[in-house]
């Protein structure tokens, strides 16, 4: 040990003899502080805490992002062929409809069962 | 992961238990008022833990010291701007003499000590007195470099990276406050 550190060593001692002698107030006020101290870091630590939350959040989202993509897209491919195909019957509908109502044949034919029956002969016999 | 930060914060506790005291009296040796004193301490821990708390245990003192020491130079030169105005009230007032005997100064509350004589603990406490004294008087970089090295029991690198100089310059403001504090106290008739 040399000088300088031995003068050091010998000077810590006596100065750490002084802080036992502090006065009672200097040491309630230091003991408040450094609660203060801890509260502010406590807050610290639940906002990170938060943070962490939603960084969690977000990592489950974004690790599963391809395969939600993937499934929304085939939830949107199936609606849309589901309502393009109710749309396209309903037209075929329509259009047999309006087929029947502009031709020269009445409605009222459609019921008859003689003409049923003349129908059935008739495509019988043709297709003889 | 909720355990972490409990033990941290009872890490912290217990570190800044550990220095607030010499805190404080390094605060009081450059500024010489208590309020102010205690102010930049509780200042100091307030950044420590707000910033710092995260970072490892063994780097605290360090950090510290670095807000500390900054804490008080910023103070130290808001009172030189504020001196500029009051030198006049100030020199009337009975504040610090430097002329002053420090021995006559000590106020004997020294009474902890239940083993030590009277005159033991008188002899003590005139000591610390008079090395407290002597350290005040120190210039501002080798009382920090002093204090952090021999008191806060940093190596010479810590104490280099809290005061942002070289370790080289940490031994000579050392070795300096050394030589001044122990002429000092040898023209007071004291040997260490």
């Amino acid at each position: 040990m040399n000088q300088e550190t031995e003068f050091g060593y010998k000077a810590r001692q006596i100065l750490n003899q002084g802080l036992d002698t502090l006065d009672g107030k200097v040491t309630a006020r230091l003991h408040q502080a450094r609660q203060e101290a801890l509260s502010v870091e406590r807050l610290t630590v639940s906002r990170l805490q938060t943070a962490g939350v939603g960084h969690m959040v977000e990592l489950a989202f974004f690790a599963n992002a391809r395969n939600l993509v993937a499934v929304m897209a085939l939830t949107v491919g199936a609606m849309g062929t589901y309502y393009w195909n109710a749309f396209e019957q309903t037209q075929e509908y329509e259009e047999i409809d309006s087929a029947l109502l502009a031709d020269e044949l009445p409605p009222s034919a459609y019921l008859d069962r003689g003409f049923h029956a003349w129908l059935e002969h008739a495509s019988d016999s043709s297709s003889q | 992961m909720a355990g972490a930060p409990l033990s941290s914060r009872n890490e912290l506790s217990s570190f800044l238990a550990g220095i607030e005291r010499r805190a404080f009296k390094q605060a009081m040796f450059a500024i010489r008022n208590e309020e102010t004193a205690l102010d930049i301490v509780q200042d100091a821990m307030m950044r420590l833990a707000e910033k710092y708390a995260d970072r490892p245990a063994a780097e605290w003192p360090m950090l510290f010291q670095r807000i500390l020491q900054n804490a008080i130079r910023d103070s130290y030169r808001r009172s030189k701007v504020r001196s500029l105005w009051t030198t006049l009230l100030s020199s009337l007032s009975p504040g610090e003499d430097e002329d002053s005997d420090p021995l006559e100064t000590i106020a004997a509350e020294n009474e902890s000590d239940g083993l030590a004589t009277p005159h033991r603990q008188l002899e003590r406490s005139q000591l610390l007195g008079v090395i407290e004294k002597e350290i005040e008087k120190l210039p501002p970089r080798q009382r920090e470099a002093f204090l952090m090295r021999y008191w806060e029991e940093m190596d010479i690198a810590e104490t280099a990276a809290a005061m942002g100089c070289s370790e080289g310059s940490v031994k000579t403001h050392c070795s300096r406050a050394t030589h001044t504090m122990a002429a000092a106290l040898r023209a007071k008739g004291i040997e260490l």
